[in-house]
């Protein structure tokens, strides 16, 4: 009798179900999306329902947050697993694309509410372009210095995160990146003497 | 000697913001205000942006964006208020 293989899946079978679902709702998807939607699943999925749903490992990479497994996945494992099938594109800088073989099985384990997340995050995410994907993972963790991209730091998933991904947090951390803040024409004078004075006259309060 | 603590105007006309901040109550604005005043005067004399225990109430953490090079630091509030500080060293051309 043959031997059997008894090292585990690279992916949970969580995370394996929610890469089905977003290939469900997308199509074939770059690697540069596999790897980073589902970080966007577990932050919206631990604000709305309380837990997160795809379990992976998140990780600063050099152009945003990665999760690990999916990475190791698409690289080692997915062409053997025969729900998901895996293309080369040659001259794609983005890598490999990722879809399914076949319609996923009917017992996946994530519940109602956990694949409304995911397709949410699908629907709200998964067009934006690659460049436009990795920057707002990284202005959900802007704790994180730019020489630290890249150097697989864990990535932030807290309440915090979830704030970040407001678009009006988003266009902001933009306006920030966009404005020269040491041009001091844009600088109000000394504020030191009555701070709330200052502040009241700015709000009109 | 504290420090000068200056406001950048590139963001007060943030329509959405000043809506929501018009929206609070008078007595809830009046709070919001005392807050940017007490930490416009932590800021004037903390030892440092981040570890400082007198702004501890704020969470402070570094704040890092695209292309900017000056330290920022962000500082948390109650709604809908979020404080981004920019610390500059002074420099003998510009000593504030």
């Amino acid at each position: 009798m043959p031997a059997r293989s008894t090292r585990r899946p690279i992916l949970n079978s969580r995370l394996r179900a929610v890469l089905a679902r977003l290939c469900e709702q997308l199509g074939p998807m770059y690697s540069t999306q596999a790897v980073k939607l589902p970080y966007l699943v577990d932050v919206v999925a631990k604000q709305v329902l309380g837990h997160t749903v795809a379990n992976a490992t998140y990780q600063a990479w050099e152009h945003g947050v990665v999760a690990r497994e999916v990475f190791r996945f698409i690289k080692h494992e997915a062409a053997s697993d025969d729900l998901f099938k895996v293309q080369s594109h040659q001259y794609s800088e983005s890598g490999q694309r990722i879809s399914l073989a076949k319609k996923p099985g009917k017992n996946q384990p994530l519940t109602a509410e956990e694949l409304a997340v995911v397709d949410f995050v699908a629907e709200t995410y998964g067009h934006l372009p690659f460049d436009e994907l990795g920057l707002l993972t990284k202005r959900l963790n802007t704790e994180i210095p730019p020489e630290e991209w890249g150097s697989n730091r864990p990535a932030a998933l807290d309440d915090e995160t979830f704030l970040r991904l407001s678009p009006e947090w988003q266009s902001l951390s933009q306006r920030i990146s966009d404005a020269d803040l040491t041009d001091r024409s844009q600088w109000s004078a000394p504020i030191n003497d009555n701070p709330r004075e200052y502040f009241r006259r700015m709000l009109n309060a | 000697m504290p420090r000068t603590v200056r406001v950048s105007e590139l963001f007060w006309n943030e329509r959405d913001f000043r809506k929501a901040f018009r929206e609070l109550s008078a007595s809830e604005q009046d709070e919001r205000l005392d807050e940017l005043d007490q930490l416009s005067k932590a800021l004037a004399v903390c030892r440092h942006p981040v570890t400082d225990p007198d702004l501890r109430p704020w969470q402070p953490s570094a704040y890092h964006v695209q292309k900017v090079r000056i330290r920022l630091y962000e500082y948390r509030f109650r709604y809908p208020f979020r404080v981004i500080a920019g610390f500059i060293d002074p420099t003998p051309e510009e000593p504030e």
